[in-house]
């Protein structure tokens, strides 16, 4: 995956100069390489009434102009001489004496090189350079306009919390810890992208995540070698262990308590700044059919809702491959009756089934196309009247039987109730392909592929552990969570299907 | 990427016992009860079943026993260490040879009757063609996915099956199933001799054995694994004279579909059941055949070290078609069939037991 | 990593092969759904001599049939549907056509010639047969041979014999039902409600009869303009699997008491001259043997009844104690009335074991039937020496929600 692409020639300049001593050959420098842009703010000053010279150098708009305004500068113009503290001269040691005796916030750091100096202004932090000495102090002073914490859009839920990522990799990071207070909570931080250098997390458990597995993960990071990272959708396509196959082979979620009971079932999450979208791996197909509303619910109605989804897995993948078959290749199975108003409403129809399907099906996948880039209100409005009246009208016109309706709308309502996405998605295409197949054989070639993508699902791994766990490599404690969800008090264990280190999660099994 | 211990190249006993059973599962289920009604009267067939699956259970059992000596060391291997290479190189390719036999005899077996019940048009070339390109796939993955995936079907294909025989229950006709114990013992020994030649399959574990975790439970898992078709079949048997009695049943050619066309399912939802039944049942016959057709890579390659696994399914893949064209007609694939039981019986049973007198005799063990 | 490319392309250049055909493929539109099938010898030989002039040579078969097949046009069942593009065909559901050959796969591929769909038998219902091809040497089990050794079809079509011809049962155009077969298809299946319909027996059941040597037998049917009546039974000899005569309809009541075969009907008695209607809810049936000398064997039938009083013309308490013992006895009567008349057609005249006694023979008593099974019906007729009799108890579980109806004096007249 790491030869996919090729290492592209350094083109910046050369960037780790240390600073220079005098104010101004620090700022002429700055602006230079920056291009002196608009929102480029360098607000200079003095301390004391000395002729020392101080320079704040910041991106408007990305820092917390009060922090900066209250906390330092302020500080530096106003408090400092009244304090009557004095003030060592110029040199490493002033800075520190700025550092811990002046300057009133929380995160501040030395610098010494240009490069190190960019890399945090640009990421929104303020530099404080003094005339004289040939270092920088770096003050986080992040406060850019962030979405508010809001209901996640893809993935609501009835009965749950409503907070979701946002594009603000501190929100997200908050959100976890809120939820997972321990001390054995991870964050490891990575850049990735070369050019846009955005901030990951990696989040696990130190004591329960397979230490094998979370080194995996970073190994697979680490050989990320582009310019930028828009999206956690790239890092997903670059560690996922097979790009051919339509399955995703790691979770995509905007909630943060699907991250943290990820984290303590032994799992991975990937935490990517400005998108709400995480990553958690690895995942498994039975996972992906899971919601946390599973278990947030009581058990009876988790375990009927999570075997609807199952079914509603074969009707949005099948639906209309067996429609294709019966009515083309085995009338005989489907009941007199049925057969035979199947085949009064088709008389007049001029296409054979397979096309009739194939030209439905094509339909949906256009309306719900439409429906994502039209506003909100209209989008949905738009994806279910125009699918009924296109319908109707399709009907009445003679083109299309009833009967292909019904099976198409089924099988767009039947993917709906999958809760992942992205296996929502894989599941239109695959839509087509069984289709062909039952357009040949019929019910045989329906088998066929049945058996074919299930081949392709046994072989398909997620960062090593198997996709069809626990139904291949049976571990038949983790079936308390498969098809049923077991009453909670029975679930002691944490699943095996990550190889977690700490198996017990509940010390007795005693309800109240 | 083998980070996740579990994952990979070791099966479980409980796993074993089920792709055993999914490897005797095959084509014997549709015709043994046609055989067994040939010989014995009414209802009593089915302690032919019970006969003949024993017999299966034991050679099973001695050649999980004469695997087991060997726990880490391939077919070809052992088979040298007691007899040295010469004769295991012949062996190991005599083996060779019958799993390539074996998957041809399956894969036409999916043709012909899909052809006879799915389709009528069609070629059966097309229709065989088809299913092998499907076994190919398969078997091109890795060999624990392949295996796994026995995990996954036969629980599918147990249910439809134990649903076919719960809906036809009502059609039983208690006339035909009285009067018991009318054969005699000759007689059910024939029929016994049927059901084990129909019931191949407990040969793989002559070659499954060293992917297993714990090798030493190979002999019992081997009659666990029987257990299963074993119950299976005599359910079916009891159940397909119960409702066809026995003259009918003899007059059959595929019994099981029979009894499968005569399901109906209340509501009338689905209404030709034995075409769902047939769909599960190319499942297992899958199995088999992916199984079939990953002996005879092993084998072979124990023998021809240098081809890789993916040259070994381009050049088998032709043979395998070519020879599973040859039949003409049914009744020459029947006799195909009947020929390669026997073969099987030679190769699979009689030589493995040899192989393991001989080895107890001469004290061969893993460790030489 | 190349080999596995490789074998992937290859694996993808064969797939683009597979979509040269569909061989199979056929719209379900253009199919033609065939739900009854009926069965007669020709009444003209006309046909015959033309085929004889055309192919003096060609091979032939014993028998010729005349064969009618029913099939379904799916656009006569949506009356008044939505459609526009559907070409009203009238009101007619079905299409009847007739044709005439030696073998019934012929026959089915004639009709390839004349018909836009080709027959699909996957939904067959039911298949009716006129007596005189019941009645011949081996007609019957030849004009069942298609329909039992195709694999298309189900063994669950139901077959009836036609008192005289069989196409008219076919060619019925009932009022308020849009296809003939199925019509008569839920007519049979009315045994819960009349004793006197033979349960359905299936093409598979058929199948069994035939090759096992037991006599049995199969309902009948009749049919006017507009309707048809599945009552009575045509009984089969065993062994030559020809049909001897017909059993009335009182007589197949009877025969459905003696084998078992009662899921509801209705009893009459006359009480005191007046009548009084039972209402079946079930019942069974016990056989006792007594086999000591196989020239005169002995067989008791005891039946057991129970039911409800439905009707009753007979003023009086029906809530006592005796007033039912008494109509028991009477019900009871009757059955034994109807039972012995369909012992005496079946045992006397017909001297055919349609009442289950071999079978109960081979149940309980194998290895006398071992000896005996050749002399059975035949040879020695150890069935027609033997002696047969009937004893019925009838239980009434329930009066109904009303006692009397009116209040009649004793005395007055009627």
């Amino acid at each position: 995956m790491a030869s996919q692409l090729k290492r592209r020639p350094q083109q910046t300049p050369d960037l780790s100069t240390p600073l220079y001593p005098r104010l101004e050959e620090n700022l002429t420098a700055i602006k230079q390489t920056l291009g002196n842009p608009q929102d480029l703010i360098v607000r200079t000053f003095s301390i004391d009434n000395t002729s020392l010279t101080c320079a704040v150098v910041c991106f408007d708009g990305l820092v917390d102009s009060d922090l900066i305004n209250d906390k330092v500068v302020k500080h530096i113009q106003l408090t400092l001489p009244a304090s009557g503290k004095k003030l060592p001269p110029p040199g490493e040691e002033m800075l520190t004496f700025l550092l811990r005796e002046v300057l009133s916030t929380i995160e501040v750091k030395l610098e010494s090189t240009f490069e190190a100096m960019y890399d945090r202004v640009l990421a929104g932090d303020t530099a404080l350079f003094v005339d004289g000495t040939a270092q920088t102090i770096v003050i986080d002073s992040r406060g850019w306009q962030t979405r508010t914490i809001d209901e996640p859009v893809s993935e609501g839920l009835v009965r749950g919390p409503r907070e979701g990522f946002t594009e603000n990799i501190r929100d997200n990071t908050m959100l976890v810890r809120r939820r997972v207070r321990d001390v054995q909570l991870r964050f490891d931080t990575m850049n990735v992208g070369r050019r846009s250098k955005t901030d990951l997390i990696i989040a696990y458990m130190q004591d329960i995540a397979n230490p094998a597995l979370v080194q995996e993960v970073k190994r697979r990071l680490a050989t990320i070698d582009v310019d930028e990272v828009e999206e956690s959708g790239f890092i997903e396509q670059w560690i996922e262990d097979d790009f051919l196959s339509p399955f995703p082979q790691c979770q995509v979620t905007e909630r943060p308590d699907k991250v943290a009971s990820a984290l303590f079932q032994g799992r991975v999450a990937i935490l990517l700044d400005g998108t709400p979208m995480g990553l958690i791996v690895p995942v498994t197909f039975s996972m992906l059919l899971h919601s946390p509303e599973d278990f947030y619910e009581r058990w009876i109605v988790g375990t009927l809702a999570r075997l609807l989804r199952y079914v509603a897995a074969f009707l949005a993948v099948f639906s209309p491959a067996l429609y294709v078959a019966l009515v083309t290749y085995h009338p005989g199975l489907i009941p007199s009756d049925l057969a035979f108003s199947i085949a009064a409403t088709r008389e007049g129809v001029p296409f054979p089934a397979f096309v009739e399907a194939l030209l439905m099906v094509a339909t949906m996948e256009l309306l719900q196309e439409a429906g994502l880039r039209l506003p909100k209100p209209i989008g949905q409005t738009v994806g279910i009247v125009g699918g009924l009246v296109i319908g109707e009208s399709a009907v009445s016109a003679g083109l299309v039987s009833p009967v292909m309706v019904i099976v198409v709308a089924l099988t767009a309502i039947a993917s709906f109730a999958i809760p992942a996405y992205n296996l929502a998605l894989t599941f239109r295409m695959i839509r087509f392909v069984v289709m062909f197949a039952a357009a040949i054989f019929g019910l045989y070639g329906v088998v066929l592929m049945f058996v074919a993508i299930f081949i392709h699902l046994a072989n398909l791994t997620s960062l090593g552990v198997p996709y069809l766990t626990p139904f291949a490599p049976q571990l038949l404690n983790d079936w308390k969570d498969l098809l049923l969800r077991a009453p909670v008090t029975f679930m002691r264990k944490r699943p095996e299907t990550g190889q977690p280190k700490d198996h017990i999660r509940m010390k007795t099994g005693d309800a109240p | 990427m083998n980070n996740v211990p579990y994952a990979d190249q070791k099966i479980r006993t409980r796993e074993m016992v089920i792709i055993i059973a999914n490897a005797v599962i095959g084509v014997g289920i549709l015709t043994f009860p046609r055989s067994i009604a040939k010989e014995t009267d009414a209802f009593d067939g089915w302690i032919s079943v019970l006969i003949g699956g024993a017999a299966v259970c034991l050679i099973g059992w001695l050649l999980g026993k004469l695997a087991s000596r060997f726990p880490t060391r391939t077919y070809f291997d052992y088979v040298a260490l007691i007899v040295g290479r010469p004769f295991a190189y012949l062996l190991t390719l005599l083996f060779g040879v019958y799993s390539i036999l074996m998957v041809s005899f399956e894969v036409r077996a999916v043709g012909n009757i899909a052809k006879q019940y799915l389709f009528t048009n069609t070629p059966v070339e097309m229709i065989t063609l088809a299913f092998l390109l499907i076994v190919q796939y398969a078997v091109a993955g890795s060999r624990m996915a392949l295996l796994r995936l026995n995990l996954i079907f036969l629980p599918i294909v147990l249910l439809v099956i134990l649903m076919v025989q719960m809906y036809t229950l009502r059609f039983l006709e208690w006339e035909n199933v009285r009067p018991f114990f009318s054969t005699d013992w000759t007689t059910l020994l024939k029929g016994a001799k049927g059901v084990t030649l129909s019931m191949s399959g407990p040969e793989i574990v002559l070659f499954y054995t060293l992917l297993m975790k714990r090798p030493q439970d190979a002999p019992k898992s081997v009659i666990l694994g029987l257990a299963i078709p074993v119950l299976l079949y005599m359910t079916i048997y009891m159940v397909i004279i119960g409702v066809f009695s026995a003259a009918v049943a003899r007059n059959l050619t595929f019994p099981t579909i029979e009894l499968a066309k005569g399901v109906e399912v209340p509501g009338g939802f689905i209404e030709r059941v034995e075409s769902l039944f047939f769909t599960i049942w190319i499942m297992t016959i899958f199995n088999t055949c992916t199984i079939w057709f990953d002996l005879t890579i092993t084998a072979l390659r124990s023998v021809f070290t240098r081809l890789s696994k993916f040259a070994w399914i381009l050049i088998l893949s032709p043979i395998i078609y070519l020879i599973a064209m040859q039949p003409q007609n049914q009744v020459e694939f029947l006799t195909f069939g009947d020929r390669l039981s026997y073969i099987g019986v030679v190769i699979a049973y009689a030589i493995p037991l040899l192989l393991l007198t001989i080895a107890k005799l001469r004290g061969v063990k893993e460790s030489d | 990593m190349i080999d596995r490319r490789f074998v992937r392309t290859a694996l993808i250049g064969l797939c683009a092969f597979l979509t040269a055909g569909c061989w199979d493929q056929l719209p379900i539109e253009e199919r033609g759904f065939v739900i009854g099938v009926a069965i007669d010898f020709p009444r003209s030989s006309a046909a015959e001599e033309a085929a004889e002039k055309e192919a003096p040579d060609r091979p032939e078969g014993r028998w010729r049939f005349l064969v009618t097949h029913q099939f379904v046009v799916p656009g006569g069942l949506v009356s008044g549907s939505q459609q526009r593009g559907v070409q009203g065909s009238g009101n007619e559901a079905f299409l009847n056509i007739a044709s005439e050959g030696d073998s019934l796969l012929e026959i089915s591929s004639e009709l390839a010639t004349r018909s836009s769909r080709i027959p699909f038998y996957q939904h067959l219902k039911v298949l009716i047969i006129s007596e005189e091809v019941a009645k011949a040497n081996h007609a019957f089990a030849d004009a069942l041979d298609f329909f039992l050794r195709d694999p298309e079809l189900r063994r669950s079509s139901k077959v009836m014999i036609a008192k005289g011809d069989a196409r008219p049962v076919l060619e019925i155009s009932p009022i308020n039902e849009k296809l003939p077969a199925m019509y008569i298809n839920a007519v049979a299946e009315n045994i819960q409600k009349n004793a006197r319909i033979l349960p359905e027996i299936w093409l598979g059941e058929c199948h069994e009869n035939l090759m096992n040597e037991h006599s049995f037998v199969l309902p009948r049917i009749t049919s006017n303009e507009k309707e048809v009546k599945v009552a009575g039974a045509a009984v089969f000899n065993g062994k030559s699997n020809r049909m001897v005569g017909f059993l009335g309809e009182e007589e197949t009541e009877g025969l459905n008491f003696l084998t078992d075969r009662v899921k509801g009907g209705m009893l009459k008695a006359v009480l005191d001259r007046e009548l009084v209607t039972f209402n079946i809810e079930s019942a069974s049936r016990k056989i006792k043997a007594d086999t000591r000398h196989k020239e005169r064997m002995r067989f008791a039938y005891t039946i057991t009844c129970e039911g409800v009083i439905d009707e009753t013309f007979k003023p009086m308490n029906y809530l006592s104690k005796d007033a039912l013992k008494t109509l028991q006895d009477h019900l009871a009567k009757e059955i034994e009335r109807m039972a012995r008349d369909t012992i005496r057609k079946v045992h006397k005249q017909m001297k055919t074991d349609v009442l289950g006694l071999g079978t109960y023979l081979k149940q309980e008593h194998p290895h006398l039937w071992k000896q005996l099974k050749h002399d059975w019906e035949y040879g020695r007729n150890y069935f027609a020496s033997s002696e047969i009799d009937v004893k019925a108890t009838v239980y009434i579980r329930n009066v109904g929600e009303i006692n009397t109806t009116e209040t009649r004096s004793r005395n007055e007249v009627r």
